[in-house]
């Protein structure tokens, strides 16, 4: 590979929770429940813009009344549920399996390899070949690298060393060209 | 240093034995919920039994009283037919999603941690940091948070291995 890093930086990884929560939610924005949030946000204005369409404005009869408002009121409901629920709920299981992932990642350093990348911790090493790494989220303050469902791996950029930085960041954007995406937040 | 009274073990599960720990779990975790399912059938199958006798004293059409009844009898049905159904697919989905079980392993039980090794991951683990432990007909399930998972197929332990790994779990969990 020709954008290998010549000297493989170890970079010291400390995830706050904070970083964990986004991370997840990064996560699931790309393959998990908030997959299809622009989805849902067409479909609640489709529902609105219905019911607006069908309520019976001006003829005074108020016999079908309840179709068109029940249309109404299942935008809100779905950006509710889509917006607030959903993401409150994927905040409240990171937060439970952060303290777990805080004990297992102690003092943990990420090694990038040319075809793997090792993440060495107190008592486990874990080896990731980026070829079955399902993909990468760059945020401004993240890399998230999704191995599966379930797992994932979270380098914050405010981690990477400072003298190596550009290389770390420009070597990760090549490995992933294929599979990285871009995103300011969980949301855009 | 391995000891006689460890417990080492070549892993490799199959996809069918995941698929049935998985359902087999997932019934399990509905298990507070069934009687729900089983009011709001009832409920619906008498509606549905109502409105097709005494339709016309409470304004239902028959075909609505049929699909009172249908529903219901897809809502008493959910439980026992449909969900381990749906259940089994997507833990074969799962399954094909997760590169490390298709890797064999070697796990090695000694009194109060394990150890791992496969192309994956290497190491060892205290039982005590395991956040969750269950055991299905076919497998005993251990779970690190959402990091590692350790399936132990129960056709690779003896009947004394068994009580051992169980206790083992029991008393470091």
């Amino acid at each position: 590979m020709r954008e290998q890093l010549q000297n493989k930086p170890e970079i010291f990884i400390d995830t706050t929770e904070k970083e964990y929560i986004e991370a997840w939610l990064l996560a699931e924005r790309t393959s998990g429940w908030l997959r299809s949030l622009w989805l849902v946000v067409f479909i609640a204005a489709a529902l609105l813009f219905a019911g607006l369409c069908s309520l019976d404005w001006f003829r005074h009869s108020y016999s079908s009344v309840f179709l068109p408002l029940l249309l109404c009121f299942c935008c809100p409901a779905l950006l509710i549920v889509f917006f607030f629920i959903i993401p409150e709920k994927i905040k409240t299981q990171a937060k439970r399996d952060y303290l777990t992932y805080k004990t297992l990642m102690a003092n943990a350093v990420i090694k990038l390899n040319a075809d793997t990348v090792v993440t060495s911790t107190e008592s486990l090493t874990f080896n990731d070949s980026y070829a079955l790494i399902a993909g990468c989220i760059e945020t401004p303050q993240l890399f998230v690298l999704i191995k599966d469902r379930e797992r994932i791996l979270i380098i914050p950029k405010r981690c990477l060393p400072a003298e190596n930085a550009d290389n770390i960041v420009k070597f990760l954007r090549h490995v992933f060209a294929r599979k990285r995406r871009v995103m300011k937040n969980w949301i855009f | 240093m391995c000891h006689d009274s460890d417990i080492k073990l070549s892993v490799l599960v199959t996809r069918e034995e995941y698929c049935e720990a998985v359902a087999h779990e997932k019934k399990k975790s509905r298990r507070h919920i069934v009687p729900l399912f089983n009011v709001i059938s009832a409920v619906l199958i008498i509606l549905g039994f109502a409105g097709l006798f005494f339709g016309e004293n409470i304004l239902m059409s028959p075909p609505a009283a049929l699909c009172l009844v249908l529903s219901g009898l897809i809502a008493a049905c959910y439980d026992g037919v449909f969900a381990p159904v749906f259940d089994k697919a997507a833990a074969a989905r799962e399954f094909n999603e997760k590169p490390d079980l298709h890797y064999a392993t070697t796990y090695t039980f000694k009194d109060d941690l394990i150890v791992i090794k496969n192309e994956w991951v290497q190491g060892q683990i205290l039982i005590s940091q395991l956040t969750r432990w269950s055991e299905t007909p076919t497998l005993f399930i251990m779970v690190v948070g959402r990091d590692l998972s350790i399936s132990i197929p129960k056709r690779l332990l003896t009947p004394e291995q068994q009580n051992k790994l169980r206790n083992t779990l029991n008393s470091g969990s």
